[in-house]
This record gives C-alpha cells, sequence and structure tokens, in this order.
C-alpha cells in the first residue's frame, strides 16, 4: 500500500482483519458502546493472538514491531470497533511505547513480558483539570520524603483506562521550571492512596475514561520513568512519544472514516432506483468526494508514517496528519449520517456511534487547533 | 434579534424565556433526554401560556394564526428543549394549518378548537421514499394497510396515504385517532430527540370512517396544498434548528469565556473566537430567514422557497454548531456530564430526519426556474 508498507506488514493487517471477523461481532461492537464496560475478555481474546506484543522488542517476548504496526493495528479496530485500539492502547502505547521508548534497562526487563503477554495494563496521566491543551500547567506534584521516597499528590482527569490499569505513568511537578521540572512516575494503582471516578463519554466507550486521584502515594526514585535519572525529564519523554501517539491516533480517525464512507456507499447501493436518471447526483458526488478526502488523508498518515520509521523528521507531518485525518473523518461520518438519511442516526445501526466516537479524535492527543499551532511553528511562523 | 420584532412579539419570546427559565432548568432536561422521558408535566404548565392559540383562527377558539409568533416560541423553546418544541411547532405548523386549509367544517369543529387549546398532541407522517401506506374505502370506512419508519408519539395522525391501485402522485391525508385498532408503534432508539417516541408506525388494516378522510373522500392533496404543506413543515423546521444553532453557539461561548488556558480565557483564541464569530453569522442568517419567510407566508404570498432556503440554512447552522461546540468546549464537551454532547445529537438527528433534501433543494431551484 502506497509503497510504505512491507510485505510483512500487509501480512499482519491481513492477520488483523482475519482476527476482528472472528472474534469481534457488530453486535460486540454495539454491547460494548451500550454497557460501557471494559471489554477484559477481548482483551485476552487479543493477547492470545498476539496483538498486545506486536510492538515489544523480541529478546522481551514480543514481536519487533514498530509505530507502522500500531498505525494497522489501531486502523483495522476502529473500522469495527474504535474503543477497542484505545483499550489495547492500555498495554501496547502507554505500556510497551512508553517502556520500550524512555524506560530504563530494568524497567524495559521488569514490564515488557508482562505487558507482552498482555498482563498489565498501562494508563498516561497527564491531562488535569487546568491543564489540557497547556499540558505544561500541570499541579499534581511529588516531594521528596525523609526516605528518599517521592510522594505524590493531586489529580488527573480524562485518563483512559484509569479505571483498570496497574500502573499509571504520572506526571508531577518536582522543580518550578515549566517544562523541565516535570517527572514521571510510574505509580502502581494498588496503594491506599490512589482511587479513581469513570467518565462517561459520548463516544469510545467501553475504554474506561476516569478522573484519578493520588493521595500522598509513595514512589521509589527507581520506578521515575528511565530510573532515577529520568528526574526532571518527564517533559522531553512525553514529548518521543508524540509522533507514534499522533500517527495512532490518525490511524483510528482513517479506520472510522473507511467503515462509515462504506457504510454510506452500501447503503446508497440499496435503495430502489431513482425515479428520473441522475437525480441522485448530489449524493453520488458526496461520496466521490469523500473516497478521494480518505484516500488523501490515508496517504499522508501513511506516507508520514514511512518517514517517522525511517527516523527522519516528521513532527510537521505528524501533527498535519492527526488534524487532517480526525477532521477528515468527521466530515465523512457527518457527511456518511447525512447520505443514510432517517437511518444515520438510528441507535440501532452504527452510523450514529462512529460519529459520536470520532469526535474526540480532533480533540484528544492535543487538539487540531494545538496541532496546527505545531504546523504553524515549522513554516516559520 | 430581538430589535425587529414588534411590541407582541417581543412579549411573546419574554414569556417563553421566563417560562423556561422557570420550568426548564439544564439538568432537568438533560435528565429527560438520558431518560427519553417526555415532559408531559412540564407542558401542561407551558400551555397555560396559550400559545397554541397562535395557530388557530379565532372562530375555533384560536387568537388567530401568527405564525412568526410561532415561529418564535419554536426556535427559543429549541434553545434549550427540542422535544417541546417540535411538539408544539407540529401542532401549529403542521396539524393546525392542514386542517384549517383542507378540513371540512365538521373536522375544523373538531380538532381545531382542541389543537388551540393544546389539549392533543398530533403528529403528521410522510411515508419515506421505498415506504408504502395505502388505502381503500369500503361501505363508508376507509381502511389504512402500510409502514412508515418516522412517527412520534401522538394523539391524533394524520397519516399521509395512496389509494390502492390509484396513481401514487395522489395522495390523501387520512386522521387516525392513536387508539385506533390496528394502528401499531414500534419505539425506535434515536440518536436525538429522546424523549419524543420516535417510533415506526404500522397500519394493519386500520378502520376509520371515511370522514376522517381530510376535506372529505373527494379532496386529495392537491399539487398547491402539498407545496404549501411541504413549505409549512420547512418553516417549521428552521425555527427548530436555529434555535438548536444558537443554544448550541450559547453554550460553547459561555464555555470559551470561562475555561482558562494559557493564562488566558480560550475564547480569546482566534481559532476559537474565529469558529464563534462564523456561527453567530449563521445564526442570525438563519433566524432572518426563517422570519423572513414566516412574515411572506402570513401576508399569504408565495413562501415555500424561502422556507426551504431558511431550512436549509438552519439545520447547516446547527450542525456546524453542534459539532463546534465540542470542539470548543473539548474533553468537557464530550463527556455525558456537559450538555454541548446534547446539542451535537440533536442537531444531527435533525440533519438526518431531514432525508427529503433533494426535494427541499428542488423546491428552490423550482423558484429559479431550474
Amino acid at each position: 500500500m502506497h509503497g510504505t508498507v512491507s510485505r510483512e506488514q500487509s501480512g499482519f493487517r491481513e492477520r488483523v482483519q482475519s482476527f476482528v471477523n472472528s472474534q469481534i461481532s457488530e453486535e460486540r461492537a454495539d454491547a460494548l458502546d451500550k454497557t460501557d464496560e471494559f471489554p477484559h475478555d477481548i482483551m485476552k481474546s487479543m493477547a492470545r493472538e498476539g496483538l498486545t506484543a506486536v510492538n515489544v522488542p523480541v529478546q522481551y517476548g514480543g514481536e519487533g514491531g514498530g509505530d507502522l504496526e500500531v498505525m494497522i493495528l489501531c486502523e483495522e479496530l476502529s473500522k469495527r470497533c474504535p474503543a477497542l485500539s484505545w483499550t489495547l492502547g492500555n498495554v501496547i502505547l502507554y505500556g510497551n511505547n512508553i517502556i520500550g521508548v524512555n524506560g530504563s534497562e530494568d524497567q524495559r526487563a521488569r514490564f515488557l513480558p508482562g505487558l507482552a503477554k498482555g498482563q498489565m495494563l498501562f494508563s498516561f496521566g497527564l491531562t488535569e483539570p487546568d491543564a489540557g491543551s497547556d499540558a505544561a500547567n500541570i499541579a499534581t506534584e511529588a516531594q521528596l520524603n525523609s526516605d528518599d521516597q517521592w510522594v505524590v499528590n493531586g489529580s488527573k482527569t480524562f485518563i483512559t483506562g484509569g479505571t483498570v490499569a496497574n500502573i499509571v505513568v504520572t506526571f508531577a511537578r518536582t522543580a518550578p521550571s515549566r517544562y523541565n521540572g516535570i517527572t514521571a512516575f510510574l505509580v502502581d494503582t494498588g496503594h491506599g492512596g490512589f482511587s479513581w471516578s469513570k467518565i462517561h463519554k459520548l463516544g469510545f466507550r467501553g475504554s474506561d475514561t476516569a478522573t484519578l486521584y493520588f493521595d500522598g502515594i509513595p514512589v521509589a526514585p527507581e520506578m521515575i520513568l528511565g530510573g532515577p535519572e529520568g528526574l526532571n525529564r518527564g517533559w522531553e519523554q512525553m514529548v518521543r512519544l508524540l509522533n507514534g501517539e499522533r500517527l495512532s491516533l490518525s490511524a483510528c480517525a482513517l479506520g472510522i472514516a473507511q467503515a462509515a464512507f462504506d457504510a454510506a456507499v452500501k447503503h446508497v447501493r440499496q435503495l430502489p432506483p431513482p425515479a428520473m436518471a441522475g437525480s441522485r447526483q448530489t449524493t453520488e458526488h458526496r461520496l466521490a468526494e469523500m473516497a478521494a478526502k480518505l484516500e488523501a488523508a490515508r496517504a499522508l498518515a501513511y506516507h508520514t508514517a514511512w518517514l517517522h520509521t525511517n527516523k527522519m523528521e516528521c513532527v510537521k507531518e505528524t501533527s498535519m496528519s492527526k488534524f487532517f485525518c480526525s477532521e477528515t473523518a468527521k466530515e465523512i461520518a457527518a457527511g456518511a449520517m447525512a447520505v443514510m438519511g432517517p437511518d444515520g442516526c438510528d441507535m440501532a445501526l452504527a452510523a450514529q456511534r462512529r460519529l459520536r466516537d470520532v469526535l474526540i479524535l480532533s480533540i484528544g492527543g492535543g487538539t487540531t487547533q494545538i496541532q496546527k499551532n505545531i504546523v504553524a511553528k515549522t513554516l516559520g511562523l | 434579534m430581538d430589535e425587529q420584532l414588534s411590541r407582541e412579539h417581543k412579549m411573546v419570546l419574554d414569556a417563553v424565556r421566563y417560562w423556561q427559565k422557570k420550568k426548564c432548568p439544564r439538568t432537568d432536561v438533560m435528565a429527560w433526554d438520558e431518560n427519553g422521558e417526555y415532559p408531559a408535566d412540564i407542558l401542561e404548565s407551558f400551555k397555560e401560556l396559550d400559545f397554541w392559540a397562535m395557530g388557530v383562527d379565532e372562530e375555533y377558539g384560536g387568537t388567530g394564526r401568527d405564525l412568526t409568533g410561532a415561529g418564535l416560541v419554536v426556535e427559543t423553546l429549541a434553545q434549550m428543549d427540542p422535544v417541546l418544541a417540535a411538539t408544539y411547532g407540529g401542532d401549529v405548523f403542521l396539524a393546525a394549518s392542514e386542517i384549517a386549509e383542507a378540513g371540512t367544517d365538521d373536522q375544523k369543529k373538531e380538532w381545531l378548537p382542541k389543537i388551540a387549546q393544546g389539549s392533543i398532541r398530533t403528529a403528521r407522517v410522510f411515508p419515506r421514499e421505498g415506504e408504502s401506506m395505502e388505502f381503500i374505502v369500503k361501505d363508508s370506512t376507509c381502511i389504512l394497510k402500510g409502514r412508515a419508519s418516522q412517527a412520534a408519539s401522538a394523539d391524533l395522525f394524520i397519516i399521509e396515504a395512496v389509494e390502492a391501485g390509484q396513481a401514487p402522485e395522489i395522495r390523501h391525508s387520512i386522521l387516525v385517532p392513536a387508539e385506533s385498532q390496528g394502528l401499531i408503534l414500534t419505539p425506535s432508539d434515536m440518536l436525538g430527540f429522546r424523549g419524543a417516541g420516535t417510533a415506526g408506525l404500522e397500519c394493519d388494516g386500520v378502520k376509520v370512517p371515511a370522514s376522517s378522510m381530510l376535506g372529505g373522500p373527494d379532496r386529495g392533496i392537491t399539487a398547491k396544498r402539498n407545496k404549501q404543506l411541504r413549505g409549512l413543515g420547512d418553516l417549521a423546521l428552521a425555527f427548530l434548528a436555529t434555535g438548536i444553532a444558537r443554544g448550541a453557539m450559547g453554550y460553547a461561548l459561555d464555555h470559551a469565556k470561562s475555561r482558562v488556558q494559557f493564562n488566558q480565557p480560550i475564547g480569546n483564541f482566534p481559532a476559537i473566537s474565529e469558529k464563534l464569530v462564523t456561527l453567530s453569522m449563521q445564526v442570525r442568517a438563519a433566524g432572518l430567514m426563517a422570519r423572513s419567510a414566516a412574515a411572506l407566508a402570513h401576508k399569504g404570498k408565495s413562501f415555500e422557497s424561502q422556507a426551504a432556503q431558511a431550512a436549509l440554512m438552519a439545520s447547516g447552522a446547527a450542525q456546524q454548531a453542534g459539532l463546534d461546540g465540542i470542539q470548543i468546549t473539548g474533553g468537557y464537551g464530550y463527556t455525558l456530564e456537559y450538555d454541548a454532547q446534547r446539542y451535537m445529537r440533536n442537531a444531527m438527528h435533525l440533519s438526518c430526519a431531514m432525508s427529503d433534501t433533494a426535494r427541499i433543494r428542488e423546491t428552490i431551484s423550482g423558484s429559479m426556474g431550474l
């Protein structure tokens, strides 16, 4: 595809498609949306299939893939059930990727084998009530106590998988510097000072999102991300993850858009012939525009992934991809509903769910407006 | 937007706003939405304001038909609760108008006073493309058979149907009380307008007297009446969508003023303020277009094309305001605790329900000789 995906990666896509078709029915996707309960059963199936190991290095029991495989996985899961790309993200993004990219050797050895087997869940604790787009404005803090333990106090919100995570990668202020005073701690949620309250969302239901509370939780220096030398380096560690995160969110958008587009085309094909030849031109042209935009979005995202995989500078491209894919997918999901008429807003059909799901993709992981700020900066503006 | 209104219409607006503030607090409206609940008790208190009378002539118990006044009621109600707005709008713009225009004297005497008091809830049923609703007349009884997917809970249905064996262009409106045997409603779970009781309607040999055919058995829906009826539907839609758009925009605007990021309200950033500026233009244009079309209709002039334009402008504004409202309110707007998502759902529902946008566009292109 687009000359950017290897034969092995195409084979991996087929493997994921086969898994989705055999293990995740439309009914199960619908039930996940209705019940809004974390799908532990599907997570086990994904682990059995090896999907939790996709981006873990071979020496830690993984398949040795990278961000492109993660994209393929997110795109294919999102065609059927986008929330699963986020629940799996509690392993492959917030676990495998964070530890793989930023963890110390001890942390890799300690966590990656279990993550690869799907035995652990990680969450990414950055956002706070007053630190959304202004992410560096965090108020959660950690102070060193007399036992040389860092004690974390504060709260985080909109944390994906926050109700089920074993470890929350928690960004806390450890020095006054806006960017160089932030440290990422691997907080064990088994501690009594940890609690959460679930947030009920419009879409991506089943990927438990929560507000988290940290009340005097002690963390050993070895559990600073990257080890003791990771102190005050949380921001730069986070920045290293951004390209991969933006690409995986782009892929979620592509999956939703493709499914929305396919459903709209199917709907029109099934309509009785128009009373007058050519009278359906408006709808046909609308679908033609959707097809073109979807193709353009996919080309941008996978080209960017190729740059990223080949270690080329691509901050501009990942931000472009993130906002272009999510905004295009939003337009396609809404357009598909309009094409389908009243069926588009029938809760028994998936069209409306795709719009509910896609709307978070232009907000989470950096809003469209923040991505455009970044692109403008790379243009020297 | 209030500056061009007459004194009477300003009083109407003030009354609706005052009632809404007292009886429709946001938390209650959100709970009705979540539970799919129709707030019948609340609506009873609204009836005391006597606004249904604006849809009916004085001789049938109304205060004289005033589409601008009724439109203002729809728009204002829709800013907070489009379900109440749609209930009122359907009764006044569709049922009252159609019965007044096409009904026999007996039909007018039977139904219009009830509509003027708001004592019955009506629903106009238009079968969609591919759906069939037929009737036969036998021994002074009209027997209906068929399905329509888009109906709402009501006491009286006005069902559009074709006489079996006749050309599909010749349609009749038939008054069918909800308690009629063979009339089956299957509730649908929909994205928006929860509480409206959206349902599939099936007529399985429903029998009503032939005198229930609007205007009598020999009077089908003429081309002129069909055009006018669709025009009134578009007009109601325009006011309804304008109200949703205005409500969604107002909600996002409040958030943009109060949410602080990077040490300032996010509304200070052009990326946010530009969205609100554009929405404010779209909403104002939609509202003015709806009022202009209503004024034409009130004067008995051709208004259908203007109403169609207003409906398209307003539904586009509502959709944009719904989607932008979530983007502006960000992660908070994506949670069910915030109201941005309800505006978006209702706006999208309205856009989808306008399944005959092709017909609306043809109304406009036809008026331009295309």
